[in-house]
């Protein structure tokens, strides 16, 4: 080998280990890290929380928390955040990298609490901290126990509704914000009469949103497991699907559809945005109050920071920080509202919305059903109504027309939209995973939630069943409805 | 080399058989290819059944005499792979002198320890049933549901269920809209026949624009040029909002051709996978515009003036000689456009309100991977690997169907002063005015994100906001991780392009020069990166390397850097082979006689001649890398201060309060934005007048 191909060869290697050296660097010294903070083992902490809250509520709680004595007296002086899809969340608490758990409502706690990722809330400032909430607020509980101890308390709550965008609604002369009072009246026919090609209501997969499933939940037992459904089906089929609960909210936000199913705030604040033309409605029928629980790891190695952080949300200064414009959610202790006011406005918003909640109360709402159905629920709606939309609303628009052209009166809609939408039945999964067939009624979707949830065979099993008979109801339907005709 | 010159020989003779090298003249050209489509068209049917009736033939022939004598013909067979190991090994150690031993073991490691490490961590879980045991029952499963795969068994029948829905547009009176949204055959077929029509829109695109602007002078061509880059500057989350708003019923098309023009009759809404095609298909042509006038500028001219010498002219030239050397380019960009197609998430997501848009292979992915429960849905790598098959089945297909038509030794290397031509005033307007609707189209998404992040007031139905405001950019104070950001971006995105530069050369060197057995398997799994869904690769690396060194927890830095280096090198190593195979072999091997090693050639002939294509690859390494999606995504939210912009874009997009919703993230993607054409733009005023080859800026 020749001196300048050495030269060459030393260019490469040196490149290569330059690279090397770079990434190392990265990952050793890491030198994106805020500037701003020093944490010296030892002396000062960061406090590592994981959650489903945005980063505005991250920044905002991390602002104020840090400027408090609770921070400065027990050194923690910088707080790391992450957010990554719940799929994640097991590596990371295996890791022992989260101190708090915090946000996605009451049924990824409970799921949390099966695999055992939380702590008990047992020491004297925990049960000091738990004892500011309420055990229950309009008729829900805010706390969870399991085996006689305390696992998460709710740190903020939230109603769910209908927001609704008026300028849509009446450019297609369509029932506006001060018609719509009902869940149920999303599912009219008036919704559907410009199908197949415009949706007017948005909602979720409901696999891709807790909020929205929570609303769906909220029909399924307030109207009872076949007429709730029925009621999903049709909304289903007047409906848009964009994705995930903010995808939602961006749609009645810009006009694409006039009305769609959403969580308090988000309603608030597109009520806040686009004053006279959205506006949040809360449902007569059927409502209720969600906890969002906080928690501490059982993975982590700084239970001691996680709780004075956890102590500090839970006190009415913490608690106040959900006044903020940034956060808009509604406290679960009253007498946040008694600490200094920031936007005045805003105050008052949130402090009706918490003595209405907490006066008129939801209907009662079963957590537990919930929880254990709620993975076939999940999977049920995604093979039903989301894969084979449209085949869907193929079938509810031809009901939609036959009202339209006077085939079909009132009661007729309610037959056929009662046969479009009935429980659909599923064959036996082969025998070894024990798993019967037949309709996905209550006790079914009881059946088959652990199954679905932990083995991917039987998940996939059933929502090809599902949506294959969804097709062909579909389709018997619109038939039946077209033969009507003379 | 013997055979592959009968081979190109025959292929010659087969394609250009019976019709003369250069036809007479425009009309005669133009018969002649009608003539010649319309042939091929009728007799593909009966040429590839006699295709498959000879193999079938040969493949019993060759059992039955395997099966005359199986001792004898067993032990033949053994000696004969011992011989084709034995001279695959005498191969590789005449081809790998030091310099490829290095650049082969660096490309090697790196896809093996980013890539095919974390790719197997997930994807083994669709090879295993419920107990653990290796099973393809997550594949048969695809294959009896219905939003995958249109024809299903019924065991209760024995027929076969047909699940395709033909129903693709349907005309309201009420309305006065017609709404297209295309047929649904179900993922598989959805997605590949979106492909297909993108690549062959995007290819006209891009050739039409790529020699339009390499061949002919005209007023504001600069500007042109420029601007063609623009399309591929993709801008996540926000730009599918201008998108949506300009498609929609009552957006700036209707407007103006329905409303003010009454050109259109109707209202017309594009949705679904109808509206995929128009915006991957006016987005990815620059991608072959690209490479097509990469091509073009290194044409030898003395080719053409010796075709044209020879009586060809017009469009017989462009069809009998341009075409055909431009032709490694043209592969190069439909190769990727059809890949980025198929495996395009950004495009169905932003159409996912309509079911057929839900029903592509890459939203499948999404949905059964992102599953927001805790577990990953092995149906979700399952259907990755159907999507990595059929990409490169495209990939493969377009790569062997192009190389019968193209001819390596179309240049002897570098650029050459362009046979432009000064057009008339008339075709200056004639041209412009299919220039301007195609560009405007093609730039909706980057118009509208500069749009939203200026406007104050933006009132429903109004085509424009009713103010302008820069108060949007306040994101950028109010959140310090955001700021730092861009910094972070920029950094991830030149220290991979860095090493995809290298490592993409090296690749693309062993793959176009050296004989080494494997280098077609090589050739694919450098290429694979882009079929194979982010999502799963970062779910990969969280699978195998968090809370390892390389992924330190809180700590995605090298990780994103490492993610987006394979996923981007593609771009950069179909670049440098394309340059290579523009690149006459024997300028190297006339080096090499001349006393210089192989190394002195590889750095001094070699990397010189494919340099601007390199470069070219690079750059699209690099705009592709900072608008990366979703491994950002997925690795950005374990660890804020390294997470790059199109992190941030995604979470302030989803966010309530001041400095929430799609203004901020506007503001953000207008960055993106300014940092890739200023990236650009740099390494044009470094390169000089050579870099009008690579961005004709």
């Amino acid at each position: 080998m020749d001196s300048k191909s050495r030269v060459i060869m030393a260019g490469v290697v040196i490149v290569i280990i330059a690279i090397g050296a770079v990434g190392a660097y990265i990952v050793i010294y890491n030198p994106f890290a805020p500037t701003t903070t020093t944490t010296t083992p030892g002396d000062e902490y960061t406090l590592h929380i994981l959650t489903r809250h945005s980063v505005a509520i991250q920044n905002v709680y991390e602002t104020e928390f840090l400027a408090t004595s609770y921070a400065i007296n027990n050194s923690i002086t910088d707080i790391e955040w992450q957010d990554p899809w719940d799929s994640e969340w097991p590596d990371i608490l295996d890791a022992g990298w989260a101190d708090v758990v915090w946000g996605g409502g009451p049924t990824v706690f409970d799921n949390l609490i099966e695999d055992e990722y939380l702590e008990p809330l047992t020491s004297t400032l925990m049960a000091a901290a738990s004892g500011r909430v309420p055990d229950t607020y309009a008729g829900i509980d805010l706390k969870r126990e399991s085996e006689g101890d305390l696992m998460w308390v709710s740190a903020a709550v939230s109603s769910f509704g209908i927001t609704v965008n008026d300028y849509f609604l009446d450019l297609y002369d369509l029932p506006n914000g001060t018609v719509i009072a009902n869940w149920t009246d999303l599912a009219g026919y008036e919704f559907g009469q410009y199908l197949p090609l415009l949706p007017t209501v948005a909602l979720a997969n409901a696999p891709r949103s807790s909020s929205n499933r929570r609303c769906y939940e909220i029909m399924t037992q307030g109207y009872g497991w076949d007429e709730g459904w029925s009621y999903l089906t049709r909304i289903a089929g007047n409906g848009l699907m964009p994705g995930g609960s903010s995808d939602v909210k961006a749609a009645v936000d810009n006009g694409a559809v006039g009305a769609a199913m959403s969580i308090d705030f988000y309603g608030y604040q597109s009520a806040r945005d686009r004053p006279g033309v959205v506006s949040y409605i809360t449902p007569e029928d059927y409502t209720i109050v969600n906890g969002d629980p906080i928690a501490i790891a059982s993975t982590s190695t700084q239970k001691d920071l996680a709780e004075v952080f956890v102590n500090w949300v839970l006190s009415a200064e913490g608690q106040a920080v959900w006044l903020n414009p940034e956060c808009l959610r509604i406290p679960v202790i009253a007498a946040a509202f008694d600490e200094p006011i920031q936007d005045a406005e805003l105050h008052a918003l949130l402090l009706q919305a918490f003595n209405d909640m907490d006066e008129t109360g939801g209907f009662d709402f079963n957590d537990t059903l919930s929880a254990i159905t709620s993975y076939a629920y999940r999977y049920y709606f995604e093979a039903v109504l989301h894969d084979v939309q449209a085949e869907l609303v193929d079938c509810w628009s031809t009901i939609v027309q036959a009202r339209y052209d006077g085939i079909l009166d009132d009661a007729g809609v309610e037959t056929y939209a009662d046969m479009m939408a009935a429980m659909l039945s599923a064959a036996a999964i082969n025998g070894t995973y024990g798993f019967t067939g037949g309709e996905f009624d209550l006790d079914k979707a009881i059946e088959l939630n652990s199954g679905i949830k932990y083995d991917s065979t039987v998940k996939a099993h059933f929502k090809s069943e599902w949506s294959a008979a969804a097709i062909a109801q579909y389709a018997s339907v619109k038939a039946a409805v077209l033969a009507l005709y003379p | 080399m013997t055979t592959s010159e009968d081979t190109e020989l025959e292929n010659k003779g087969t394609l250009e058989g019976d019709s003369e090298l250069v036809p007479a003249d425009r009309r005669s050209s133009l018969v002649s290819a009608l003539k010649g489509v319309i042939f091929n068209l009728s007799s593909w049917p009966s040429r590839k059944a006699h295709a498959v009736a000879t193999w079938s033939v040969q493949s019993i022939r060759r059992i039955q005499g395997f099966l005359r004598d199986p001792k004898a013909n067993t032990s033949l067979w053994t000696s004969r792979t011992h011989e084709r190991i034995a001279d695959g090994f005498e191969r590789t150690r005449r081809e790998l002198d030091r310099i490829t031993t290095i650049q082969l073991i660096a490309v090697v490691g790196v896809f093996a320890l980013f890539l095919v490490l974390p790719l197997l961590s997930v994807t083994v879980f669709s090879f295993t049933d419920s107990s653990g045991a290796p099973s393809l029952v997550h594949f048969f499963s695809l294959f009896r549901d219905p939003t995958v795969w249109p024809f299903i068994y019924n065991e209760d029948t024995g027929n076969i269920d047909v699940f395709v829905n033909l129903e693709s547009a349907i005309y309201s009176e009420r309305l006065n809209i017609l709404g297209i949204w295309g047929p649904d055959f179900g993922a598989i077929f959805n997605s590949i026949y979106v492909a297909i029509i993108v690549t062959a829109v995007s290819v006209l695109l891009g050739v039409f624009f790529a020699f339009i602007i390499a061949r002919y002078g005209f007023r504001g061509k600069s500007i042109i040029r420029t601007i063609l880059i623009f399309p591929i500057l993709a801008i996540p989350f926000v730009g599918a909002i201008g998108i949506k708003v300009f498609l929609a019923p009552n957006g700036f098309l209707n407007m103006l051709f329905y409303d003010t023009l009454h050109i259109l009759p109707y209202r017309i809404w594009l949705n679904g996978l109808a509206a995929m095609i128009f915006v991957q298909s006016f987005s990815l042509f620059s991608l072959v515009y690209l490479n097509a006038y990469s091509s073009f500028m290194s044409i030898d001219p003395s080719l053409e003036e010796q075709a044209e010498n020879l009586g060809a002219k017009g469009f017989g030239l462009f069809r009998s000689v341009t075409l055909p050397l431009a032709m490694p380019g043209i592969q190069a960009g439909a190769i990727l456009t059809f890949i980025l197609s198929i495996e395009d998430l950004g495009t169905p997501i932003v159409f996912q309100d309509h079911p057929t848009a839900r029903n592509t292979l890459a939203y499948q992915i999404f949905q059964n991977v992102a599953t927001m429960t805790g577990v990953v849905d092995p149906k979700g790598p399952a259907i990755g690997m159907i999507l990595l098959v059929f990409a490169l089945i495209g990939f493969i297909s377009i790569r062997k169907y192009t190389a019968l038509r193209s001819y390596d030794a179309g240049t002897k290397g570098g650029q050459w002063n362009p046979r432009t031509r000064r057009i008339s005033g008339k075709a200056t307007v004639l041209l412009y005015l299919i220039l301007i609707p195609v560009l405007f189209l093609a730039l909706i998404p980057q118009i509208s994100v500069i749009m939203i992040a200026l406007a104050g007031d933006w009132l429903p139905g109004s085509l424009f906001p009713s103010t302008w405001t820069l108060s949007n950019f306040d994101v950028l104070w109010a959140f310090p991780d955001v700021a730092r950001s861009i910094n972070v971006t920029f950094v991830y995105g030149a220290i991979a392009t860095v090493i995809i530069v290298f490592l993409g050369i090296s690749a693309a060197n062993i793959i176009a020069r050296k004989d080494i057995p494997g280098k077609g398997a090589l050739d694919i799994l450098v290429t694979s990166p882009i079929t194979l869904p982010g999502i799963v690769i970062a779910t990969g690396f969280f699978t195998l390397y968090y809370n390892t060194p390389l992924f330190p927890m809180g700590h995605p830095a090298f990780i994103i850097i490492m993610s987006y280096t394979v996923r981007k090198f593609p771009f950069a190593v179909r670049a440098a082979y394309a340059g290579l195979m523009s690149t006459p072999v024997v300028l190297e091997e006339a080096s090499l006689n001349l006393g210089a090693t192989k190394n002195q050639t590889f750095t001094k002939i070699t990397l010189p001649l494919i340099g601007v294509s390199v470069l070219a690859g690079s750059l699209l390494s690099f705009v592709y890398s900072v608008s990366e999606v979703s491994t950002s995504l997925l690795l950005g939210s374990v660890g804020h201060s390294e997470a790059p912009m199109t992190y941030w874009m995604s979470r302030v997009m989803a966010m309530i309060g001041e400095y929430g919703g799609s203004t901020s993230a506007a503001c953000l993607g207008v960055l993106l934005m300014a940092m890739q054409m200023t990236v650009i733009t740099i390494t044009n005023k470094i390169l000089g007048a050579r870099s009008t080859a690579i961005t004709g800026i």
